[in-house]
């Protein structure tokens, strides 16, 4: 008689890797192995589902059949951690980065990690961000010693290619085709107000708020900025809500 | 109205806006940890309805134990919700610490009865209330199950103190696929530990030579699960009743009228066949 963590085993390996395992499955005109196989394909379907629903620029950039094909492996290679689907598919970027068969695509990756932006930013933790009121309480020494962490809502994302022209080339919107040498984006996504937000930013303001991210004081962030641009990359990043306080 | 009707992302901004009468509103755990908008249209939907957490992903069944960071987040919801139930399922979808996604079936057993209510005490001392248990659909057995469903439910929720959730319509579809009886398993049951009957659609797979029903939740309420529900209202009268439809999802006046038949049939107005809608 199987104990229960050894059924478990065999039961998850034959969902997986689609073994035949020797459950104990009570023998009915059905037979054990088309019982099993019920199990096995929503496994299989609904985890490849629950990622085209976690990815679905890349989802449409490589059309549903490819994408079933890649989450399958995915699902294979690294299956999920725990029951939250929206939090499934953090690795996926760096799976295809190095898989072979996405090569002629060499912008995936990087639409892959846009796609992971915005799921993040659509259910990371609320935490009260920093605003106006922070920065109007402190003076100018204080200011250039101030340290921020990144909301846990923001992913900063540059990428040498054209990803929002990507995007809205894949739904339908607008763009009829691209070349891939028309620019990259340094982007800012998280969320404010309870929506998504994505904003591009110049290179001095993606590399102030990058430092920032990092750990840097906004003195240091802001070196080599120009002072007279100084308040407007403080709007475009700092009082946006994509920092908080330490 | 006792009847309940599912949280679902299509139906939020009309229920929020046109508040429908509804007993309450059932929301699952997974979907809700975390912050962003979803959790804030809970909060927004709990000043209106009772809310009721089911979760799919605890693994109660499973024999290494569940995992800790996933009670602490159904922790955290229960404490921001504050909900009038909280349920899970008597099933297992975690192995080597990698989750399956799917409600997978026990066997019968001692030793799997014994875990069973080992976790389910875990999680009761954690959230410091009792929580409800829901009967599987299943499409299979083991043949070393040696208690008969309904006596391991019973005998759960007498050692663990847990509560019942009764969906009618998985005993229905065990029922049809293995041939248990889905009224014997009502009998077993104390009506005083009943405190929640789901209702759901099912889909019929032909597969050419056999038939199996499989749990979709994407239609209405079939006829027989009608009658079987009417029995269960008559035998469990201190349960609320919940339509659940998850896929293939109807525009919410069609869950609307779903859930006001359950409340004609659960006051004792069976629907006349020819009026029923059967999916």
């Amino acid at each position: 008689m199987h104990r229960l963590a050894e059924l478990q085993r065999d039961f998850a390996a034959s969902l997986r890797r689609g073994e035949p395992a020797a459950l104990g499955i009570k023998p009915s005109p059905l037979g054990p192995e088309r019982r099993i196989a019920i199990y096995r394909n929503h496994h299989r379907i609904s985890l490849a589902g629950a990622l085209a629903a976690n990815f679905p620029v890349t989802a449409r950039v490589v059309g549903e059949d490819a994408f079933r094909t890649l989450a399958t492996d995915f699902l294979a290679a690294q299956p999920p951690a725990e029951p939250r689907l929206s939090a499934y598919g953090g690795g996926l970027a760096d799976f295809l980065e190095r898989d072979g068969r996405v090569q002629a695509l060499p912008y995936l990756v990087d639409v892959a990690r846009f796609d992971w932006a915005f799921n993040c930013a659509d259910r990371a933790e609320d935490t009260e961000p920093f605003g106006p009121q922070h920065l109007q309480a402190l003076d100018e020494e204080w200011l250039a010693k101030l340290m921020l962490r990144p909301h846990p809502s923001l992913t900063l994302l540059s990428s040498p290619y054209p990803l929002l022209r990507i995007r809205n080339l894949a739904f339908g919107n607008g763009d009829d085709g691209i070349s891939l040498d028309t620019g990259g984006v340094a982007l800012m996504i998280w969320r404010r107000g309870g929506a998504v937000s994505c904003e591009s930013l110049d290179p001095a303001a993606f590399s102030f708020a990058a430092k920032l991210a990092h750990g840097a004081m906004l003195g240091e962030a802001a070196a080599g900025l120009d002072a007279e641009r100084l308040p407007q990359v403080l709007a475009a990043t700092v009082l946006t809500g994509a920092f908080v306080t330490p | 109205m006792l009847i309940g009707i599912g949280w679902r992302a299509p139906h939020h901004d009309a229920v929020l806006q046109d508040l429908p009468q509804a007993g309450f509103l059932e929301v699952h755990a997974e979907n809700h940890m975390g912050g962003g908008r979803r959790i804030a249209m809970l909060e927004a939907a709990r000043s209106h309805y009772p809310i009721s957490i089911h979760g799919v992903g605890l693994s109660l069944g499973s024999a290494e134990g569940i995992d800790a960071e996933h009670l602490e987040r159904l922790a955290a919801l229960v404490e921001r919700i504050e909900p009038m139930l909280v349920s899970e399922h008597v099933a297992w979808c975690r192995q080597g610490g990698a989750y399956l996604n799917d409600l997978l079936p026990l066997p019968y057993t001692e030793e799997a009865l014994g875990i069973l209510v080992a976790n389910i005490d875990r999680v009761q001392q954690r959230l410091q209330r009792p929580m409800l248990m829901e009967n599987p659909s299943t499409y299979l057995e083991f043949v070393h199950s040696t208690i008969p469903e309904g006596e391991f439910l019973a005998e759960m929720a007498r050692r663990s103190g847990c509560r019942l959730l009764l969906d009618v319509n998985n005993l229905y579809v065990n029922e049809r696929n293995h041939g248990q009886s889905a009224r014997a398993a009502m009998a077993s049951l104390d009506w005083a530990t009943v405190d929640e009957i789901h209702l759901a659609g099912h889909h019929v797979a032909d597969l050419g030579d056999a038939t199996i029903l499989i749990d979709d939740h994407g239609s209405h309420v079939a006829e027989p699960v009608w009658e079987l529900y009417a029995e269960a209202s008559a035998r469990f009268p201190g349960a609320v009743t919940l339509i659940e439809w998850d896929s293939r999802i109807p525009a919410l006046d069609v869950l609307l009228a779903e859930a006001a038949k359950a409340d004609a049939v659960r006051a004792g107005f069976a629907p006349r066949r020819d009026h029923a809608q059967v999916g």
